[in-house]
């Protein structure tokens, strides 16, 4: 029996669905067998970002109003095996074609299946968000480091915390170290202070995402970057594994990474 | 509890003095009449609304009632609550709301039976943004209330935690209601008809001790108190 954890926040723009493909894609590199949900339903991503959108054939709405069967609806992503499946969203319809019951139903099917379901929550409070987090078993909040971000994740952690969401964590997500440094930007402990929740990881600020979601290959894939790294740490998290949390501390100059290869210094 | 002829309430719209409709109307004037005189002074500029309750009072009646009022230095008669000048203001005090409110917010509470002439509810969590708690009596929150979270209480509030939401105590009137927190950084602070806002600057709460907000000569003013104060303050009430 698999579990069904849900990627939101609130607020738009602060990387659930970037979240969602790579948590799921560093999950099936890690041999789980995986498949993501897109919950947006009108306004589909996570098929993009995935580079997947060109294999649609039937969608979330089509299986839960049976016009096809869950099986046909999932798309296989050829880079892993028989590990990664996306079930993605209708875009011609919106969040009311599918109601919390039925997102429950679909949730309980897929979990038989797989061993993580993981749904990416369309921003707002309304009911794509009801319909997202109906069968989850637990949450991740995404947030970025701003008072506006902050704010909504609160709201959301409160409606999850009134849901009786079991398990709910943090994801700070675009920190910029050398911000946070000058005191330009909240620090985590600013963050976890007001909102009180455990911290499941830290993903600094990185160019690549742009250049990775345009070309539909998660940041995970990239054994260089930065974010990806942190994106795999989050997903070993998630499996239970105790994991530190990387030295966010990166603008190093030449010299100081020579070092760091000789092995002085930090 | 002893019934009393004339119970005098502090509303927004002014001082509410509710009539037992009970007894004679001779008792309750003269009842009346010793409250104002012992009082004196105390109620200077206030605005008096009378509650009659279910007592239907007559013309002669209200009429030697206004006269009573308006002798009195500084007060003056603006209605009776059958004329539906104060409605509002006196549905809000009905003690049979309480429950249904509370239900409402469907939270943990305890009653303190006699300690208190208001009852106290308990919140035992964070309040988090956009969650909103009313309440006819004494809030204590053991946690944080958040920014964009709201209390409106009819009594004191207490948070033991941070305070950075937006917090209304005495919400009928009470000019004697505070507001204390571990650390006190609310957006705005409300307490009877008094609105303060905290200062463009980062005022943070500076060493950590607990703060008091309470009213002081129609302002609201912070100061700092032990924890014991605070503590004692809270069985009061």
């Amino acid at each position: 029996m698999g579990e069904v954890i849900v990627v939101t926040s609130g607020k738009g723009g602060v990387g659930k669905t970037t979240t969602a493909a790579n948590l799921g894609t560093a999950l099936a590199l890690n041999e789980h067998r995986v498949v993501l949900v897109d919950a947006d339903i009108g306004l589909r991503n996570l098929d993009v970002v995935m580079g997947l959108e060109n294999r649609i054939v039937y969608d979330l709405v089509d299986v839960t109003s049976g016009v096809c069967r869950l099986k046909q609806a999932l798309i296989r992503d050829k880079r892993f095996n028989e590990n990664l499946f996306l079930l993605p969203a209708a875009q011609t319809r919106d969040k009311t074609a599918v109601t919390p019951e039925q997102m429950k139903a679909l949730d309980e099917e897929l979990k038989l299946e797989f061993d993580y379901v993981i749904v990416d929550c369309p921003a707002g409070i309304e009911q794509g968000f009801r319909n997202a987090i109906a069968g989850a078993d637990r949450a991740i909040v995404v947030t970025t480091p701003e008072v506006s971000a902050v704010r909504d994740a609160d709201r959301i952690i409160g409606l999850l915390e009134a849901s009786e969401m079991a398990e709910v964590q943090l994801l700070i997500n675009r920190i910029r170290p050398n911000m946070v440094k000058r005191g330009d930007m909240m620090d985590i402990d600013d963050i976890i202070d007001i909102l009180a929740v455990d911290l499941i990881g830290v993903v600094p600020e990185d160019d690549r995402i742009v250049i990775a979601t345009n070309r539909g290959e998660p940041a995970v894939l990239d054994s260089t970057s930065r974010s990806g790294q942190a994106f795999r740490n989050v997903a070993c998290r998630i499996t239970g594994e105790q994991v530190p949390l990387m030295p966010l501390e990166i603008e190093e100059g030449f010299m100081a990474r020579m070092k760091h290869l000789l092995g002085f210094g930090r | 509890m002893v019934r009393e002829e004339a119970v005098f309430k502090g509303t927004r719209d002014g001082l509410l003095i509710i009539l037992d409709d009970h007894s004679e109307f001779k008792q309750v004037l003269d009842m009346l009449k010793a409250k104002l005189e012992a009082a004196r002074g105390f109620f200077q500029g206030a605005q008096v609304i009378i509650d009659s309750g279910n007592r239907k009072l007559t013309g002669k009646q209200k009429k030697t009632l206004s006269k009573l009022i308006n002798s009195q230095t500084g007060l003056t008669l603006k209605g009776f609550s059958d004329d539906k000048i104060a409605e509002t203001a006196i549905t809000k005090e009905k003690p049979e709301t309480k429950p249904k409110e509370a239900e409402e917010q469907n939270l943990f509470q305890v009653s303190f039976g006699q300690v208190s002439p208001l009852p106290v509810m308990f919140i035992n969590r964070n309040l988090r943004c956009g969650q909103r708690v009313k309440f006819a009596g004494h809030v204590v929150v053991t946690g944080d209330v958040n920014p964009g979270a709201e209390i409106v209480a009819h009594g004191n509030v207490v948070v033991i935690g941070t305070l950075r939401g937006l917090v209304h105590a005495g919400v009928s009137g009470d000019q004697k209601a505070f507001v204390a927190a571990f650390r006190l950084e609310p957006s705005q602070l409300r307490i009877a008809g008094v609105f303060t806002r905290s200062p463009d600057e980062d005022a943070k709460c500076l060493n950590g001790r607990p703060e008091i907000a309470r009213l002081r000569d129609g302002n609201i003013v912070v100061e700092q108190s032990s924890t014991n104060q605070t503590l004692s303050l809270v069985q009061r009430g």
